[in-house]
């Protein structure tokens, strides 16, 4: 699965909604709920999985039953504070990251 | 301050304000000298002079909300966040934050320093609606009553809103959560869409209060060219017609070309402001859904667009919103417009008696139309002045929204894009 090509310069609008969506779960989601969630398709979702993977921002986990279910990492927890902080901050016509 | 205290306050200055109108109007009454025609105006004076005193002590007072253990540079960005988070729409000005309560009430909060740390003190101030109406009202001689009605409603509901909305917020204030340590990303987002929700609410208000003026200024504009043309084809002015003119074709006449007029302007102010108005509105409903979303702690549905989305969109929005709410920034100075208001009021009489004094041949009638001019340049030069000052606002905030957004891209690019 995780054998995609990642894409070349990823559209952060997507990674940031799929990381909303891991951090709202707050527990690891089935891959296909996590696609609908974030309402994009199968091909374009396995690839922004592969690079958010290869960037540790998430992790799949093999469970019981035979799915693959994928959390949100600390790191990609800490980025997503991050991008949502310095957003607010832009907004609030303050300097961000300062 | 309590909820007690704060009708005290209300109650202890519409009193004062109310026994001055009642010593002036007996004043009035009891002076024997005065003809009975000027005893009316004596009257309207006195109650005028209420109003305005109860105007100016109502938005001039400031009351202790309350006391919190930091300093004064630390209180105000504190307090401006936990207010934001319980989705009150802040904007700082200056050294003070300013709370809306409604279209026409806001609070301005004060910081003083303290030996506990800082003192918030509460004073009614108004939305820029609520300056345009109580000015408007205050220097209309004839709604001087309006105005005490208007200023009381404000002072009321913004005392209110302090003691009961804006105090259990503050005196709950944890510095330990907010003092400078980072913030967790549901405040984060309930901040960001705070914030956004207050900028488009108030750019919508702005442009629909422009869109409002336009259809004013189109309706006194017809009046006028119905008076006009009506004038010209009584008088014939053009040579157009033979003999004398019927009423009633000059009436035609000048009904249809205000017709014309007012279709054509009214058309053309729609055009402009429709679309821009749908999308404000637009925006804002949806940053309010959003916030109650979000503050809720409900889960959103698969179709919906993620907060960091609309956080994202908002962001790219932000020029266009601040651009809107300056151009209809007019009594957000309520001061210079106070001036401003009052020489062009005060003009008009200087004129009107310089021309009847000049027309019956009193030569020291000139001196009046030259006061009146006078009052007229200095209203516009006040008014040269604000634009100007307005425009390099405009430029100000456009290149300090590039740069952060510069900043930003920069930013996401090393913590997401670079290996």
């Amino acid at each position: 699965m995780t054998d995609q090509s990642p894409p070349e310069r990823p559209d952060l609008y997507v990674v940031a909604r799929m990381l909303e969506r891991l951090w709202r779960e707050n527990r690891p989601m089935l891959k296909t709920r996590l696609q609908t969630a974030s309402n994009i398709n199968y091909d374009v979702f396995r690839r922004y999985l592969a690079w958010m993977l290869s960037k540790g921002l998430v992790s799949v986990q093999n469970c019981e039953d035979g799915h693959e279910r994928v959390s949100l990492t600390p790191k990609g927890e800490e980025s997503y504070r991050k991008l949502v902080q310095w957003i607010s901050e832009v907004i609030q016509g303050r300097i961000p990251g300062q | 301050m309590d909820a007690r205290r704060a009708d005290l306050a209300f109650g202890i200055m519409m009193a004062s304000s109310l026994a001055l109108t009642v010593v002036f109007v007996v004043l009035a009454l009891c002076s024997s000298a005065v003809p009975l025609s000027l005893l009316s105006g004596g009257i309207m004076m006195s109650v005028w002079i209420g109003a305005f005193v109860f105007f100016v002590a109502s938005f001039s007072a400031k009351f202790v909300l309350a006391e919190i253990p930091v300093s004064v540079e630390m209180a105000r960005p504190v307090v401006a966040r936990a207010l934001r988070q319980t989705g009150s729409q802040v904007s700082t000005e200056g050294e003070s934050i300013v709370v809306r309560v409604d279209s026409l009430s806001s609070v301005r909060l004060t910081f003083t320093p303290s030996p506990k740390g800082t003192l918030v003190r509460a004073q009614a101030w108004a939305t820029p609606t609520g300056w345009s109406v109580t000015i408007v009202f205050l220097f209309v001689w004839y709604f001087s009553i309006a105005t005490l009605i208007a200023t009381a409603y404000i002072f009321r509901r913004s005392m209110r809103h302090s003691v009961d909305s804006l105090l259990p917020v503050i005196a709950g204030v944890c510095v330990d959560v907010f003092g400078g340590r980072e913030l967790d990303i549901r405040s984060a987002l309930l901040e960001g869409l705070s914030e956004a929700k207050r900028l488009a609410s108030e750019a919508y208000e702005g442009t629909r209060s422009n869109y409002q003026d336009s259809i004013l200024l189109v309706a006194v504009g017809g009046i006028m060219v119905f008076l006009i043309s009506l004038m010209a084809a009584m008088s014939d002015f053009f040579g157009l017609l033979q003999g004398p003119v019927d009423v009633g074709f000059g009436m035609a006449v000048s009904g249809g070309l205000v017709m014309v007029f007012v279709a054509a302007f009214l058309w053309l102010a729609r055009a402009r402001y429709r679309r821009v108005l749908r999308d404000l509105r637009s925006w804002a409903v949806g940053l309010e859904a959003a916030f109650q979303m979000e503050s809720s702690g409900t889960m959103p549905v698969d179709s919906q667009r993620s907060t960091i989305e609309i956080l994202a969109d908002a962001w790219k929005e932000l020029p266009k919103w601040l651009s809107a709410r300056r151009k209809s920034s007019m009594f957000r100075e309520p001061g210079v417009w106070l001036v401003m208001f009052a020489l062009v009021n005060s003009s008009w009489s200087f004129l009107m008696i310089g021309i009847m004094a000049l027309s019956v041949g009193f030569v020291y009638g000139a001196y009046s139309l030259l006061a009146g001019s006078g009052m007229i340049a200095g209203a516009v030069y006040l008014y040269a002045r604000w634009r100007k000052k307005r425009g390099a606002e405009d430029s100000r905030t456009k290149r300090e929204w590039t740069e952060r957004s510069r900043m930003l891209e920069d930013l996401l690019g090393r913590e997401f894009l670079r290996s």
